[in-house]
């Protein structure tokens, strides 16, 4: 008899007496538990038992298969002589069909049980995020023998946007949610005002850039009423689209100035500039 | 000769006419107003308060709203509350413009505005409008 895996001598014995269809049950519903009274222990035992049981099945499978089929050779003689000439080779057909059988089994066995552990897994993932450990915000990373996760490298926007577009990032870092920003601004243009307006329809935070070309504004509606949907002008035809970090961003003319406009989460902005060109590159610099 | 001299004059003219229609090739956008938008906000007792707000391209020498109709929202009209009898609907000096009027109603009546935004830059003035939602007083 099997020597029954218990280390800290706790007994798993009334597991054996159990039938396959109620340890696999068990086995099957052992990521469900909560972790306070999962047993390790217990589950190792059972794929001990449930392995045994598979054995002792593919053994008990071969020896009357054998049986089975000099019965059937009895009952058909012409396979019978067919059969004479390649007994021996029969033979170790049948066995490795029955290991077939038995590998096939095995692996429905192991797909079985790393089912159990991915769901472990992933379960422990969800109570690692409930714990405050981010695993989202981690890169993997792995060589031949190695394997480990990395935390992700946050971006410092401030360090990389134009000197002019400081005060606009501290204006907006004031909020709850940071909107995207552009990093870019050409040099020639100044800031002239910055100003934010609150009211029932949200806060509104604009600002002015003054240039050689004339004025460049951005314009960000924070948590705005649905009531004050902003109304832009535009010359004939269809606005283009570019989308930049997974934001559709609509861009169009109005006589000489060239309006950018997008919506991120509930903020609602909008880019108004002097060429195309300038305006592409500075939406393209949004972070 | 002849022929040649009013061949001439014919694409002059031609010509002429390309320049004038290339220069007004978008008649339907706006040269100052870029962005509008309104909405009604109730304050209690059938009062109720218009906002309004507007950018433009450029410093206007003046911005904003030039006047609001009121309308009733089954689309009858109500009045219009013009400018020239409110000091705060249009600004001086500035690309962007927003303030708002108040209107006395009349309660569980339902009203939406159409505000006419100007803005005029000393050599160019425009307009344009923009419809609001309903808000019931």
């Amino acid at each position: 008899m099997r020597k029954k895996y218990s280390p800290d001598s706790r007994d798993y014995s009334k597991y054996d007496a159990m039938t396959t269809q109620e340890l696999e049950r068990i086995l099957d519903h052992y990521f469900l538990f909560p972790d306070e009274i999962k047993d390790k222990d217990l589950m190792v035992h059972i794929m001990e038992v449930l392995t045994e049981r598979d054995r002792e099945v593919i053994d008990a499978n071969i020896s009357n298969s054998n049986a089975s089929w000099v019965d059937f050779l009895k009952a058909h003689p012409n396979i019978a002589r067919a059969d004479q000439n390649s007994s021996e080779q029969g033979k170790i057909l049948e066995v490795s069909a029955w290991k077939k059988v038995s590998s096939r089994r095995l692996l429905h066995r192991i797909a079985g049980i790393a089912a159990v552990f991915l769901c472990i897994l992933i379960g422990g993932t969800i109570t690692a995020y409930a714990a405050g450990i981010d695993l989202f915000q981690v890169f993997a990373y792995w060589t031949d023998d190695t394997f480990c996760l990395r935390p992700a490298v946050v971006e410092n926007i401030e360090e990389q946007l134009s000197e002019q577009l400081q005060p606009l990032y501290h204006e907006l870092k004031s909020f709850d949610s940071m909107p995207l920003i552009p990093t870019y601004l050409p040099d020639n243009y100044t800031l002239k005002s910055i100003d934010s307006f609150r009211d029932s329809a949200g806060v509104e935070v604009f600002c002015q850039f003054v240039g050689e070309n004339g004025s460049l504004t951005i314009d960000y509606i924070l948590n705005g009423s649905e009531e004050a949907i902003p109304q832009f002008e535009k010359d004939i035809g269809d606005p283009e689209t570019i989308d930049i970090n997974g934001i559709c961003i609509y861009i169009f003319s109005n006589e000489k100035k060239y309006i950018a406009v997008w919506v991120d989460r509930k903020i609602e902005a909008s880019i108004i500039a002097n060429s195309k060109g300038e305006l592409i590159r500075i939406i393209e610099s949004l972070k | 000769m002849k022929k040649i001299f009013s061949i001439t004059i014919a694409l002059c003219v031609v010509f002429s006419l390309t320049i004038c229609a290339s220069a007004d090739f978008s008649p339907l956008s706006n040269p100052n107003i870029e962005s509008t938008s309104g909405y009604i906000s109730k304050t209690g007792n059938g009062s109720i308060e218009i906002h309004f707000r507007v950018i433009a391209g450029e410093t206007m020498v003046t911005l904003g709203a030039s006047s609001i109709d009121l309308y009733k929202s089954n689309g009858s009209y109500v009045t219009t509350l013009y400018s020239t009898n409110y000091d705060n609907m249009l600004g001086s000096d500035t690309i962007r413009y927003s303030s708002s009027v108040s209107y006395q109603g009349v309660s569980g009546q339902s009203y939406y505005a159409v505000i006419t935004f100007y803005a005029d830059s000393g050599s160019v003035s425009s307009t344009t409008t923009y419809t609001t939602a309903s808000v019931t007083a």
